[in-house]
Parts: C-alpha cells; sequence; structure tokens
C-alpha cells in the first residue's frame, strides 16, 4: 500500500476512525506519523477521549444542559493538571485545627482531628470533621464537631466511608467480663446521626474495629498459640454478623474490599497474603474460602471469582509489606514497600492485574466457584521502582497515588512534598506527552522485575511532582501531609503529637 | 470521460415512484440503479433535488470505481427501507456507531478496499457506513502498538530522530 493510502481519504473520516478508539490508542496512533499527530492534536473531541481515557472515565452526558466538549475538556485538563503540576488555585489556612491532636483518618476529602478538652467535663474528647472545598468539582467547605454523648477516652477509632458519606465512630466500654462495643454512625454531610445506628452496641474482643467497606465492619481477633485467630465481619446496618471465619494465629487483616457478594481481605504476615471469599448468598460465607499465599497467587495467575470496588479506597498509611489499591479500570494495584535501612532506600513494587474484566467475560462453570486466570491475561506487567530519598518523613497514599514529605539536606535545609502517581492510564497518557517524570531530590529508577513478570510496559512508571513544603523550617516539630482527592494538607505539630500548631491545605 | 448523458424520463419504467439514476464511475462503468435504493445517500439525494429544480437528469459522476461503486450499492440495498439512526439528519448523533453484524460480515474485505469504501461513502455522505468502515478499520488497530499501527495503515514514520527521543517536543497535544 502507498505510503499515501491513508491519507486519500478525508481527515474528517480519519478522525472518525480514530473516534472509535480509546485513549491509549489514539495516543499509539498519534505518534505513528506527523499528520494523524497534529490531526489528534487538534481534535477536541479526541483530546477528550484521552482525557477521559487517563481519568478512568465514560461520558455518557447527553442532554441540553450538559457543557460542550470543549468546556469539558478543558474542566478535566484543569483537574489533571492541577495534580500533575500542583497548580492548586487556594492555600487554605485552617486555624480551628490548632490545639488539637493528630488527625484520626482522612478519606476522600474528608479529614477527622480529635481534640481533648475544652469542655465539660474537663476531659471531653470530641471530633472536628473538615471537608476540604473545591471549586473545580463545587464541593463546599464543610466543618463540623462531634461531640459524643458519653465521652469515653482514649477509645477511639474513627472510620469514613466515603461512598456512602459516612462517619463510624467506635467506642468500646470494658467491665470485668467483655467489652461491648458502641458505634455512632452519623453523616458527614449533615452530621445527622444515621437512623439504622445509633449507637448500635455489639460485643467485640478487641474493641477494635480494623477496617470498613460499605456496610461492613472488620473485627481481626488475633489467636494465641494454639488457638486460631479468626476474623468477623459485622454488618452495623443490621447488626447481624455477616461472617466469622478463622484466621490463624499470626495473620492480621488491615483492608477490606466488599461488594455484595465478595470479601477480599488484605493480611499483613510473612509473605503477604491476599485472601478472597464469597458472600453467597447474602450472609453467609461459602465453605469453601480461598487463601493464596502473594508470590504463588501471582506466580500461577490463579484469582478466585471477586470484584474489587472503587469506592472503598481508604487512606492509609502504607505497611512495610505491602498494599493492594482497587482502581477504577478494575484493576486491582499492589504496591510493594521495601525498605533498606542502610541504604535510605525503599523499593516500591507496583503490580497491576485485571482481574474482573477477565472474569466478567470468562464466568465461572457450573459448580465452580473459582475462575482461574491465565498468566497471559493478566494485562500489564510489573515493574520496581527504587526510590532513593534522602529521609522520608512522611508517606501517606490515597487511591494510586502516594505522597512523600521529604526534607532535603543542603546549605538550605526545606522539605518537599513528593507526589507518585502510578494509575496506569494517567502514566500512559503522561508518557505519550513527555511530560511524566521529573524529580529533584530523589531519584527513580525503573528496571525490569525479575522471571515472571515480562517484559517492562511503559505504564507502569509514574508521574512524579513535588512542591516545596509552604513552612519555615523550625526544628523539633513534627510535619506531615496527607492527601485527599482535592488537595493535600499540611499539618506541623509537636514533636509527641500531642497538638497541632499550624495546619494548611493546598486545594484543587 | 463520458460527457453528461441526458437520462430521458420516459425510459424509466413506471414501477411505482422509484425512477432510475445512472452511475458513472472513474472507470467508465454506466450504472443504473434504483433512485429509491440511494437515497440513503446525502450527496445522491442532493443531486436528485438538483435535478428536480431544472427539470433535467443527468447521469452522476463518482470519483470511484465501479467495484467500489457495486459494494457501496450492495450496502445501499441491504438496508433499502431501513430506518437507520446516523443517517438521518434530524436526529442527534448517537455517540457511538451501533454494531450492525451484516455490517461486520460485509465489510470483512482487506484495508485498501476499506479505505476506497470509506472514502466513497464520505463523497456519497452515506454516514451510517462510514461508521461502520470506521469501526472496521479500528478494530484492525486496537490495541497495536505505534509500530505495528504504521504497518497496518502504511503510514511512514516521518518524524526526525530528534522528535522520537523527546516525545515532548511532538506531544504538546
Amino acid at each position: 500500500m502507498a505510503p499515501s493510502a491513508l491519507f486519500s481519504i478525508p481527515n474528517e473520516t480519519i478522525l472518525a476512525i480514530l473516534g472509535t478508539l480509546n485513549g491509549k490508542d489514539i495516543l499509539a496512533c498519534s505518534a505513528t506519523c506527523r499528520h494523524l499527530h497534529s490531526l489528534v492534536a487538534e481534535s477536541v473531541s479526541l483530546q477528550y477521549a484521552i482525557e477521559l481515557f487517563a481519568c478512568g472515565m465514560f461520558d455518557g452526558a447527553r442532554g441540553p444542559h450538559t457543557l460542550s466538549v470543549r468546556d469539558r475538556l478543558n474542566r478535566l485538563q484543569r483537574y489533571s493538571l492541577a495534580w500533575e503540576q500542583l497548580l492548586w488555585t487556594g492555600l487554605l489556612e485552617l486555624p480551628h485545627f490548632v490545639g488539637c491532636r493528630k488527625p484520626l483518618t482522612a478519606s476522600g476529602d474528608v479529614l477527622v482531628v480529635q481534640r481533648v478538652g475544652g469542655g465539660e467535663p474537663k476531659d471531653q474528647v470530641s471530633l472536628h470533621v473538615q471537608r476540604i472545598p473545591s471549586e473545580l468539582r463545587a464541593v463546599d467547605e464543610h466543618r463540623s464537631t462531634n461531640t459524643p454523648p458519653n465521652p469515653m477516652k482514649n477509645a477511639y477509632d474513627v472510620l469514613l466511608d466515603s461512598s456512602q458519606q459516612l462517619m463510624i465512630n467506635n467506642r468500646f466500654r470494658m467491665n470485668s467480663t467483655h467489652r461491648t462495643n458502641e458505634l455512632y454512625v452519623s453523616s458527614l454531610l449533615t452530621g445527622d446521626a444515621h437512623p439504622l445506628a445509633s449507637p448500635l452496641i455489639f460485643m467485640c474482643q478487641t474493641g477494635r474495629v480494623d477496617d470498613i467497606c460499605g456496610d461492613l465492619l472488620l473485627e481481626m481477633i488475633p489467636g494465641s498459640f494454639p488457638q486460631a485467630g479468626k476474623f468477623v465481619l459485622l454488618n452495623w446496618k443490621t447488626g447481624i454478623v455477616q461472617a466469622d471465619y478463622p484466621g490463624d494465629e499470626s495473620s492480621f487483616a488491615r483492608r477490606i474490599f466488599v461488594d455484595e457478594h465478595h470479601v477480599l481481605c488484605m493480611s499483613e504476615r510473612d509473605p503477604l497474603c491476599l485472601r478472597v471469599d464469597s458472600l453467597v448468598p447474602a450472609g453467609t460465607v461459602q465453605p469453601a474460602s480461598y487463601e493464596f499465599l502473594l508470590p504463588e497467587f501471582l506466580q500461577k495467575g490463579a484469582a478466585v471469582r471477586c470484584m474489587i470496588p472503587y469506592a472503598c479506597t481508604l487512606e492509609t498509611t502504607p505497611a512495610p509489606h505491602g498494599c493492594f489499591y482497587p482502581d477504577p479500570a478494575d484493576r486491582l494495584i499492589v504496591v510493594e514497600f521495601h525498605a533498606t535501612a542502610l541504604r535510605r532506600q525503599f523499593t516500591i513494587d507496583v503490580l497491576a492485574r485485571t482481574l474482573t474484566g477477565y472474569i466478567a467475560a470468562h464466568p465461572a462453570s457450573p459448580g465452580q466457584s473459582a475462575v482461574v486466570v491465565p498468566w497471559d491475561a493478566w494485562g500489564t506487567r510489573g515493574a520496581r521502582m527504587t526510590v532513593l530519598a534522602d529521609s522520608a518523613m512522611h508517606r501517606t497514599v490515597s487511591g494510586s497515588r502516594q505522597a512523600t514529605l521529604t526534607r532535603l539536606d543542603g546549605p538550605h535545609r526545606h522539605t518537599v512534598l513528593t507526589v507518585l502517581d502510578y494509575c496506569p492510564r494517567r502514566v500512559a497518557r503522561a508518557i505519550a506527552r513527555g511530560t511524566a517524570i521529573v524529580l529533584h531530590g530523589a531519584t527513580v529508577g525503573v528496571e525490569h522485575t525479575g522471571a515472571g513478570f515480562g517484559p517492562l510496559r511503559t505504564e507502569l512508571a509514574c508521574i512524579v511532582t513535588e512542591i516545596p513544603f509552604p513552612f519555615e523550617e523550625e526544628d523539633g516539630l513534627d510535619r506531615r501531609a496527607w492527601i485527599c482527592e482535592n488537595g493535600v494538607l499540611f499539618l506541623v505539630s509537636d514533636p509527641f503529637w500531642k497538638k497541632i500548631v499550624d495546619a494548611w491545605a493546598h486545594t484543587i | 470521460m463520458p460527457t453528461i448523458v441526458s437520462v430521458d424520463d420516459s425510459t424509466v419504467p413506471g414501477e411505482g415512484s422509484s425512477r432510475l439514476l445512472l452511475l458513472v464511475s472513474s472507470d467508465n462503468k454506466h450504472i443504473v440503479v434504483e433512485e429509491d435504493i440511494m437515497s440513503r445517500s446525502r450527496f445522491i439525494s442532493k443531486q436528485v433535488e438538483g435535478f428536480e429544480a431544472t427539470s433535467q437528469r443527468h447521469a452522476i459522476l463518482l470519483p470511484f470505481s465501479s467495484f467500489v461503486l457495486n459494494k457501496v450499492i450492495e450496502y445501499c440495498s441491504h438496508y433499502r427501507g431501513y430506518y437507520l439512526l446516523e443517517d438521518d439528519p434530524d436526529a442527534a448523533p448517537p455517540g457511538r456507531s451501533p454494531v450492525r453484524e451484516w455490517d461486520q460480515e460485509f465489510l470483512d474485505v482487506d484495508r485498501n478496499m476499506l479505505l476506497r469504501i470509506i472514502k466513497a461513502a464520505h463523497y456519497l455522505e452515506i454516514k451510517s457506513l462510514v461508521g461502520s468502515c470506521a469501526r472496521a478499520i479500528a478494530d484492525m488497530i486496537r490495541g497495536k502498538t505505534t509500530e505495528e499501527m504504521r504497518e497496518i495503515l502504511g503510514v511512514e514514520n516521518d518524524f526526525t530522530p530528534e522528535e522520537e527521543h523527546s516525545p515532548s517536543s511532538k506531544c504538546t497535544g
């Protein structure tokens, strides 16, 4: 075929062809030659398709009131640029945080801090809930103070459910024989108590709730040899224990991802363990639950039938061994951190696995509850990033973004915030545009992983951005950053987190 | 190339309202087709309106071969009398053209032919056929690497080596 054959057809028709492709294919196509590149660069609808792809979104909007494609593209680009270059419009001062204790939890765009004192009785504990505003996403600032009716000191577990906009506050009371837990559920939007559970009183052996997803609370009861530990899943809306199944003496469940049929628990032990259980039919656990040791799990490429809901991403501090993050593109992202004290180096392994897409297309045969996903079908393979940092003071993860506060040594000691974004789609777009990956103060090397992971795929690199920490250095004070959907929150505290000295938020 | 040929209306058999059109392909083949079949083409419809205004009917010269033209006529004959949303100038354009099984089989041809058909469909303003062809061509390159796409589309890499190695300079979009 003559080189010009494609270009004998009108540009409008070429655009019609490209318009049926997804963002990644459009980008690949635009890299073939100058003509296609300029066509893609000049087409608003194709740029919008690329942007949607990077966000993991589909635009089903139709109607007289929706914005034009150009306006929608502009807004999406503003939102991604705000993250990629940290071009945020607002630095929000949070004076009401000053004097509070350290943050208890953050999820989505909500942060909860605890304040002791300042009321009656003297050691009254109250919770401050702060929603970080967003002009772009039309989220207003919201602030509320929640003073428990029955104050119990130092007995707080605060869990946020950003998908349902709920705050779950677990407190426990001890008497000689057992612990009683009281669960207060309130709306993050109004502060009102949830009509179904206020308070829900239940017996709990450890006095802690480890994780929450949707309506389910996870309590992990560690065993003591020779007795095995167990997981308990409680539905707080009904008060019914949905699952009570054995773990083992050393396992410790850290995260749960639940939809109406399945529970995925990540437990932290050596080696790392990923456990997927089915809740079928509602309220019962299938007798056969599955447990995989991670290395074996990855080698065999086997997965049980599971769904990983996106909405349940909770902020956590990365575990030393690893974390699982669901991602909007139906992938399970596994991030492993390995710290080497000597070289002050930590390694992040990012493994993205497509589970649900394959499972949706190849359901289990009747009578079988497991789907074995062949290795080739797993899509994106692993990459390893080695990050050399002078000293990481604090690290926080939200979704597929990780924020690290690093103090740089040198004549002018200063602190920078580095945001790593390893969402495969955003990275793929950034690489195609040459905007991915720059670093100061820390070095990111991308290398092929060992046997079994196949060749490196470019989308597994990361987008790195950094901004200077907006506070003056004052020795002796702790600095922390929390990452949330709308921006990054900075807190400065006294050395032992007795109280917050200063608090600011960079917002989009 | 023939000069414009007048077609006398009296030569058209009086079968209902469907009159005949004379289409002339670039390889000088004369193809007679019922007007009804070709009404899916906005281009042809406009020509026919022009005939009515001047009450003169001409052969319609088309810049593609009879091979391609026959293929397009086959498509139009298949959907004769069918309503296809994409071809309705008054309807809101659908987000994506629907997948039609018959079209997929119909367009199971090599890429050169596909490109010729889509070009003809564009010329004749048959949106549904443009959509189906676009989908078929997109299917060929979907999920491929840039290098594979060049191969499939027959496109030559005309970036300079510097541009190749620094995507930022070429990729401003």
